[in-house]
């Protein structure tokens, strides 16, 4: 929908209502987090800030990488999986504009340390934070 | 609930990208874009997910649940703006252009001359691509331009743009070369020889005149130098403003957003700016400033007026608090109505009036907006004693000590570049004046539009630059080592980011003991050596290496 691609006017307004509900989800659940945050005993945040890193590459995955049994439906040669699934330069660079928004909460929130950074690095997933919710990733990201 | 946009609204359009539903509008491209005056949200569209209210730099946008009283007009002017353009064709989201790649290698190094709004917001753009660097220079050891030296000390929201320029200054690639003068200490040719381009962004900094007779005497200034002496630009720090006169009264020339900023500076209770950051000696002037009044003279009427609403509402909402007296002088007219500033200003006309003399109402003092009045004479001796001014055929003399012309700014020739007279801008197709060579902001567009306006034009200007780097331009000399080492030989006491930073650090310190935001330093000489002072090498990131981590040391200390 950002390219202002044409699809099917159905589509279009399903994922328009769902975009718009989903914006107003994570509004609330950016105000809380930034709003609790402060109050995370020492111990929690250092807890916090290696495992949403992990959890949101796991979830990451469980969204968009196809099941083996879908792959298998489909034929999609295992390494043209591994490729697309994060290993080509371009889908890596993808991977990491995906999270340009949870970096930045994790910023905003103190979830980032040098251990953690470390994590983000290793999962494919650092760069740049974004300044504001759904900013464009640019090419330097 | 719904998100409304108030008064310091730039322009500078994040927002509208940030929506989910697209109920920002005019969005840049749309037409209106360029002459609106801010930015309005679609209520019965707004989804009040405060996406918007996180993009804007300026904190513009906020939940109508929170709004002042000052702020509640702008409920209405929001929707005020979708009652005369409902947009009914809007896509669901508003369109990103792809991610646009460098198709050659690079790295590219690129110049930006003057770092201000325009100039950041073009280095913000080039940066988004891993292969470019870019310097940014400027005159002064201060970056921010305008937004240092032009916005008026109690519109505190909209120097927080300031965080978004920290942003962009902290960016890989990014240096600053601050006190160095291009066409002085480095030429356009030293720049073309040493960079694959070059972005003048260097704004309009002299203003148009009057031309009447008189306009030369002492008392009667340019607003934007009256501007630049309370914002302590350090060239105009020995401005000769006589606010001691017997008369009691400032004339101020036009009416556009200028005219009503150093209006309000004028009639403002000096109180009311000890918590700002306004420059230290001017504001001891304004203590001990005689003026009780300031007569804002606008050649047509009110339907005319250069003001634009957010600003008029504001000053009515000090009008309303009794911090400033606003009296409308139509000339016995009835004030026109019809639009939304039409109507807040009649509003303001018939307030009921304050004791007539300003004798009666200490402390407050007033701005008249007196409409239908062209100066036609400034007399005086050796200085400016009275204004003579005409309206509907009949000559009036207003005594006046100070005269203030405020009829726009206007580009000056720029040293090694091609200059239109006319509209003084450099003359450019899409901001390129010759590939290599490019313009931004005031000085490719004219001085209008607000800093966040510059964010558009700025982009407009990077792609041509992009599409020429990808086409091919001859490759320059040096490397970013040897051209620190060009600038340092010309001129030794440049200040990079950390000296900016120095200094910032300084002026807030000073500020916070007096209870404000920063207290400028408006010396030269005396920033640079705060810079040099406070420059300590920090290290390259925020966190200690890995080896450090092992051994407990860096290699690099």
């Amino acid at each position: 929908m950002r390219a202002g691609d044409d699809m099917h006017p159905m589509l279009q307004r399903i994922m328009q209502i769902h975009v718009a509900e989903e914006a107003r989800h994570i509004g609330f659940a950016h105000q809380y987090l930034q709003h609790h945050a402060p109050k995370l005993k020492r111990r929690d945040r250092a807890a916090l800030s290696v495992i949403v890193p992990v959890i949101m590459k796991w979830l990451c995955n469980e969204i968009l990488v196809p099941s083996k049994q879908a792959q298998r439906d489909m034929g999609i040669p295992d390494a043209v999986m591994k490729d697309l699934y994060w290993d080509a330069p371009e889908s890596e660079k993808f991977l990491r504009d995906l999270f340009g928004d949870v970096r930045m909460l994790a910023e905003e929130t103190g979830l980032l340390n040098p251990v953690s950074r470390r994590l983000w690095r290793a999962l494919g997933i650092d760069g740049r934070s974004s300044r504001f919710r759904s900013q464009p990733a640019s090419a330097a990201a | 609930m719904a998100y409304v946009v108030t008064q310091s609204c730039c322009a500078d359009a994040s927002c509208v990208i940030a929506c989910p539903v697209n109920c920002i509008h005019p969005a840049p491209g749309e037409p209106g874009f360029a002459e609106a005056e801010m930015l309005y949200v679609d209520a019965t569209a707004c989804v009040g997910c405060g996406a918007c209210a996180t993009a804007c730099p300026v904190d513009a946008i906020k939940p109508d649940t929170v709004l002042t009283p000052d702020e509640q007009p702008f409920v209405a002017i929001n929707a005020d703006y979708f009652d005369c353009f409902p947009h009914p064709v809007r896509t669901p989201l508003s369109v990103v252009a792809k991610q646009r790649r460098l198709t050659r290698r690079g790295p590219f190094r690129v110049a930006v001359v003057g770092a201000g709004p325009a100039g950041l917001y073009t280095a913000d753009e080039l940066l988004k691509h891993p292969e470019v660097s870019v310097d940014v220079y400027d005159r002064l050891p201060t970056p921010y331009g305008l937004v240092r030296a032009g916005v008026a000390p109690d519109h505190h929201h909209t120097k927080r743009v300031e965080k978004l320029f920290r942003a962009i200054e902290e960016q890989p690639g990014f240096r600053y070369f601050l006190g160095v003068e291009i066409g002085r200490d480095l030429t356009l040719a030293d720049l073309e020889a040493q960079y694959d381009a070059v972005v003048y962004s260097v704004g309009a900094s002299a203003d148009r005149s009057l031309g009447i007779e008189g306009e030369q005497l002492p008392g009667s200034l340019s607003a934007t130098d009256l501007v630049g002496w309370y914002n302590g630009h350090p060239d105009k720090v020995d401005l000769d403003v006589p606010l001691d006169g017997t008369s009691g009264r400032a004339v101020v020339v036009g009416n556009g957003n200028v005219a009503l900023d150093v209006a309000r500076i004028l009639a403002l209770d000096p109180a009311a700016l000890e918590h700002t950051d306004i420059a230290a000696l001017p504001w001891a002037a304004l203590c001990r400033s005689n003026v009780r009044e300031v007569v804002v003279l606008g050649r047509r009427g009110p339907a005319d007026a250069a003001f634009t609403l957010p600003e008029l509402v504001g000053l009515a909402g000090l009008a309303e608090s009794g911090a400033i007296d606003v009296v409308v002088d139509t000339g016995g007219a009835p004030p026109p109505t019809g639009t939304r500033k039409l109507e807040v200003l009649a509003e303001l006309a018939a307030r009921p009036a304050r004791p007539a003399r300003p004798a009666a109402a200490p402390g407050v003092r007033r701005i008249v907006l007196r409409f239908h009045t062209t100066p036609v004479r400034i007399a005086g001796d050796d200085r400016v004693r009275a204004v003579e001014v005409v309206r509907d055929g009949t000559t009036e003399v207003i005594e006046a000590d100070l005269v203030l012309r405020a009829i726009g700014y206007h580009g000056r020739p720029v040293a090694d570049l091609p200059y239109d007279a006319a509209t003084g801008t450099v003359p450019h197709v899409d901001g390129r004046v010759r590939p290599g060579l490019y313009v931004a902001g005031w000085v490719k567009r004219g001085p209008t539009g607000f800093i966040g306006t510059n964010k558009s034009c700025a982009e407009g200007t990077v792609a041509a630059i992009l599409d020429d780097l990808d086409a091919g331009l001859p490759t320059p000399v040096g490397s970013l080592a040897s051209i620190a080492s060009v600038v340092a030989g010309r001129c030794p006491a440049y200040v990079d980011l950390a000296g900016w930073r120095a200094i910032d650090a300084e002026e807030r310190r000073r500020g916070e003991r007096r209870s404000r935001p920063r207290a400028k330093i408006v010396d030269v000489d005396e920033m640079a050596r705060v810079a040099r002072a406070g420059t300590t090498p920090t290290p390259r990131r925020g966190y200690p290496s890995l080896r450090r981590l092992v051994r407990g040391f860096d290699g690099r200390t």
